[in-house]
């Protein structure tokens, strides 16, 4: 595992901050991303992770720029040295797809069921790189034997329907990876597909971060994080609540959720009726967030103070920080 | 509940609600023309002949070629296309309903067939059948609309088998049938009466084109027949009529476009309120 | 691909089997035979008259004469019109008939489509109000109020245009108003169903992807979101035609235009039996003909349909 850190580079590929996304809804203001900061060095592979609508995706699509209308973000999103939000859109759009690209959670939907599979590869790199119909089909080609899809040639021509899962998503990575993006954003690459192509996509990640990508993969699967990131960042209604390297936090987790989460992975060796397994509760409603702590309803170290003032993001050794009044000081629970 | 959720949902849109009113105003204007009206649907003013509007004489949208007074025709009109277009729709309310809930509620082949022969019949020019009809059976008022009824029944087939087939699975049919109720019973009992919703919406849906239908055909003369009248009558009078006196065409052709216009916000809004999902 | 377009086929010979068997029971089942119309005949000839035109016979020997003689194209001879036959009348009135509704169809397609693309793109904006209140009217006034009132207008108040007729089927003057009128309705269908396509096909995941590409929108659009979008509308035109068909009667009708929508109307009126089966019959064919293209051309556009 590649330990690049970010001193060891004068300027970050991606650099995050202050970033708040809001929806307007019916309902009122949905803050589906609050003041989150963090940067990414080349070559760098960053872990988000958090339950369903803790704005870990929504994360992604700020970066990426595509939130719907009624999304309002604000702060910084400097990628390359150029902040992307407020970019016109004929800029963003020469940047994504060429210098940073996605990968959707769901291969089922994320390809266009009446494109071959070459066309919808080969628009990349004609759009991006100005090449001819032939010339992009051999690229498409090239890009397809990348991710190891078995007969590759025979694969251009066909629909998505054609395709399994394993394959669909495979030729999502490639249409990701076909013009060589600098950064790639992967939301829940695996979620969608069996066990044994899961283990098979994040090989495929691992190899495109070993061709020099840096990659942020957002997920609620901590064994995909052990597994491919140098670093991780635990996301908990829009907020970051603990971030740190992998094997720091894995070893030695101090905001109660991450703990939580980290006790729910099931083991080998788990006692059925050990109490801890799953966190208690539902994640809060972000309309009615309450004050304090978001967290602080289903936690159990919850105090009078969590349920009054909000726990600041507080950094402590190389790289760690943590959002929570009760933290543990670096004992690993047991 | 379900049915107050329903009625508050059709009361806090103003397009539905406006389409009601308006429905009811026009209902009440045809059923009242009579007592409303100066003059007498079939009295000729020599004198007045294709003349415009004159409020002091009591000729509101002043009269036909032949002297006959439009306000009163017009309202007159109204009386006979509703009445076409809610007989028409009660026609196919039973065809539709008796197809539709025994094909649902048969199922399997028998339900594959029936509903094969409705998307046959659905690919129809039906209106021509209608037309063949009233040249085959003769052109009279109750011609027209059992022949429309007999023809548009299909989508209220289509609706209402869906329907029968989501009721069929229900805890009150499994508990009649295990206490011996014969089909019949069963349809007829516990089915049919369950199926109101769906079936009132469908009828608003209808009714409009059972009247469009009817219209489509006094235009052309193939419909109801003088001394009756409708709109399509007139509309087709004024037509021919229009060069010189286009109120003749303009008023009763308003009358149709308010009342098509009404039943779809109607229909619409009375869909959007007992099927939220749509 | 083959294969489906011989299933589509073989699927519309039911259809076509309904049509021509519901005509001819109607036609013969009925009360009152073609030539009670108040005519006064002696029993010979009334049964000279059936005999000829085989009426005497039993029912199945008449329907299998009526199926053979239409697989020649026969339609019968016209019970009106003595000198004409069905078919000859149907082939004159035909190649009118067709240039105007297929105009009508092109313009509501082009038309259409362009309108809800346009409302689709400025969703709530007021151009979109303009697109969805300019089909509603075109779906509640119905073409015999709308042709006549541009006939008012058009060609007889403002004199722009030639207030009714064919001209010499050459002078496009006389074609622009009822294609006109025969479209409108189309137009308003058309937009309403590509505005609502059009937005639904916005909002479909492979959109967002393509604009992770980085692609333009004018990209997005035209070839991702278009063939999504265009799917509902051509399944419409199934039943376009069927509308078109029946409003080609009613223009015909209103312009003195000499297409076969007129011999209908005159036929129905006068009660000529063979000439108002023959007709329902030949429109029938035409709309399973055009079902039938839509259902091939769907396949062809929805790489999901019958492609292996």
């Amino acid at each position: 595992m590649s330990q690049s850190t970010p001193e060891n580079t004068s300027v970050p590929l991606l650099a995050v901050s202050q970033l708040s996304t809001r929806f307007r809804t019916p309902g009122g203001v949905v803050p589906a991303v609050d003041d989150i900061s963090f940067s990414l060095c080349s070559g760098e592979t960053l872990g988000i992770v958090g339950e369903s609508g803790s704005g870990k995706s929504q994360t992604l699509f700020s970066i990426m720029g595509l939130l719907p209308p009624t999304a309002e973000t604000s702060g910084s999103i400097r990628f390359e040295g150029k902040e992307l939000l407020g970019l016109p859109p004929a800029e963003l759009n020469k940047l994504r797809g060429e210098r940073l690209a996605l990968v959707f959670q769901d291969p089922m939907t994320a390809l266009n069921p009446y494109l071959t599979v070459e066309r919808q590869l080969s628009e990349v790199v004609q759009y991006h790189h100005g090449l001819s119909r032939p010339a992009a089909r051999a690229e498409a080609l090239t890009a397809l034997r990348r991710v190891h899809i078995p007969e590759a040639e025979r694969q251009l021509d066909r629909y998505p329907h054609q395709l399994s899962g394993g394959m669909r998503q495979r030729v999502v990575i490639a249409m990701a990876m076909i013009a060589n993006p600098s950064l790639l954003l992967a939301d829940e690459p695996t979620t969608a597909l069996d066990v044994t192509i899961q283990a098979e996509i994040l090989d495929l990640l691992a190899e495109q971060r070993e061709a020099g990508a840096a990659i942020v993969l957002v997920t609620h699967d901590l064994g995909v994080v052990a597994r491919l990131c140098d670093r991780v960042m635990v996301m908990y209604a829009g907020k970051v609540v603990e971030e740190g390297r992998t094997s720091d936090v894995f070893r030695n987790p101090r905001h109660p959720y991450t703990q939580g989460l980290l006790a729910a992975i099931p083991r080998l060796d788990d006692d059925i009726h050990d109490p801890r397994k799953a966190i208690d509760g539902q994640p809060p409603d972000l309309l009615e967030l309450p004050p304090g702590c978001a967290f602080a309803p289903r936690c159990p170290l919850a105090g009078p103070d969590c349920r009054v003032t909000a726990p600041v993001l507080v950094p402590h050794g190389e790289l760690g920080a943590v959002a929570c009044h009760h933290a543990n000081p670096g004992v690993r629970p047991s | 509940m379900a049915v107050d959720n329903g009625w508050r949902r059709l009361r806090r849109n103003p397009a539905a609600m406006g389409g009601l009113i308006v429905l009811g105003a026009i209902v009440f204007l045809a059923l009242l023309g009579p007592c409303i009206s100066p003059h007498a649907i079939d009295e000729v003013f020599w004198d007045r002949i294709s003349a415009p509007p004159d409020f002091d004489a009591g000729f509101f949208f002043g009269t036909d070629a032949n002297g006959r007074d439009l306000f009163a025709r017009t309202l007159e009109g109204a009386r006979v296309s509703l009445l076409v277009g809610v007989s028409a729709s009660v026609i196919s309310l039973f065809i539709g309903v008796t197809y539709g809930a025994t094909a649902g509620y048969l199922g399997g082949r028998i339900d594959n067939v029936m509903m094969r022969i409705v998307d046959i019949l659905y690919s129809l020019p039906f209106v021509f059948f209608v037309i063949l009809l009233t040249v085959y059976v003769g052109r009279s008022l109750s011609t027209i609309f059992v022949t429309i009824g007999a023809v548009i029944w299909l989508d209220m087939a289509r609706i209402v088998r869906g329907q029968t087939l989501t009721l069929k699975q229900r805890e009150f049919v499994e508990a009649a049938r295990s206490l011996g109720a014969t089909d019949f019973r069963i349809l007829t009992r516990h089915i049919i009466p369950n199926l109101w919703g769906p079936v009132i919406i469908s009828m608003l849906l209808v009714i409009p084109d059972a009247i469009l239908t009817e219209s489509f055909l006094s235009f052309l003369g193939l419909g109801v027949q003088e001394p009756n009248t409708s709109w399509g009558v007139l509309i087709g009078d004024g037509a021919q009529n229009m060069m010189g006196a286009p109120w003749s065409l303009l008023f009763p052709g308003a009358f149709l476009a308010v009342t098509l216009l009404a039943f779809n916000f109607a229909g619409d809004g009375l869909r959007d309120a007992l099927d939220p999902r749509s | 691909m083959l294969s489906v377009v011989i299933k589509r086929v073989v699927g519309a010979i039911p259809t076509l089997f309904v049509i021509i068997t519901l005509t001819f029971l109607m036609m013969r089942l009925t009360p009152g035979g073609p030539f009670d119309t108040g005519r006064v005949a002696s029993p010979e000839v009334q049964a000279n008259l059936l005999h000829a035109y085989h009426l005497d016979e039993p029912l199945y020997l008449q329907y299998f004469r009526y199926l053979k003689d239409l697989a020649q194209g026969d339609f019968g001879p016209s019970f009106t019109s003595k000198d004409f036959t069905v078919t000859q009348l149907i082939r004159q009135g035909f190649p009118v008939s067709l240039q105007l509704g297929l105009s009508a169809m092109a313009l509501a397609i082009v038309v259409g489509l362009a309108l809800g693309t346009f409302g689709a793109l400025r969703r709530n904006q007021v151009a979109d109000h303009v697109v969805i209140a300019f089909s509603l009217v075109g779906i509640i006034i119905p073409n015999f109020v709308m042709a006549p009132i541009l006939t008012l207008i058009f060609g007889v108040t403002l004199q722009w245009l030639p207030a009714g007729g064919w001209g010499n089927g050459h002078q496009l003057a006389y074609k622009i108003l009822p294609v006109i009128a025969l479209a409108l309705p189309r137009i308003s269908s058309i937009a309403r169903l590509s505005r609502s396509s059009m937005i639904e096909a916005m909002q479909m995941p492979f959109i967002r992807t393509a604009y992770a590409k980085g692609l333009p929108r004018r990209l997005v659009l035209l070839r991702h979101a278009s063939r999504a979008a265009i799917l509902p509308v051509v399944s419409y035109l199934g039943p376009a035609t069927a509308g078109i068909i029946t409003g080609s009667i009613i223009v015909e009708q209103v312009f003195s235009i000499p297409g076969i929508g007129r011999y209908f109307v005159d036929a129905a009126i006068n009660r000529d039996y063979t000439l108002v089966s023959g007709v329902v019959i030949f429109y029938g064919c035409i709309i399973v003909l055009f079902n039938l293209i839509v259902d091939i051309l769907y396949g062809v556009l929805d790489p999901r349909i019958g492609r292996r």
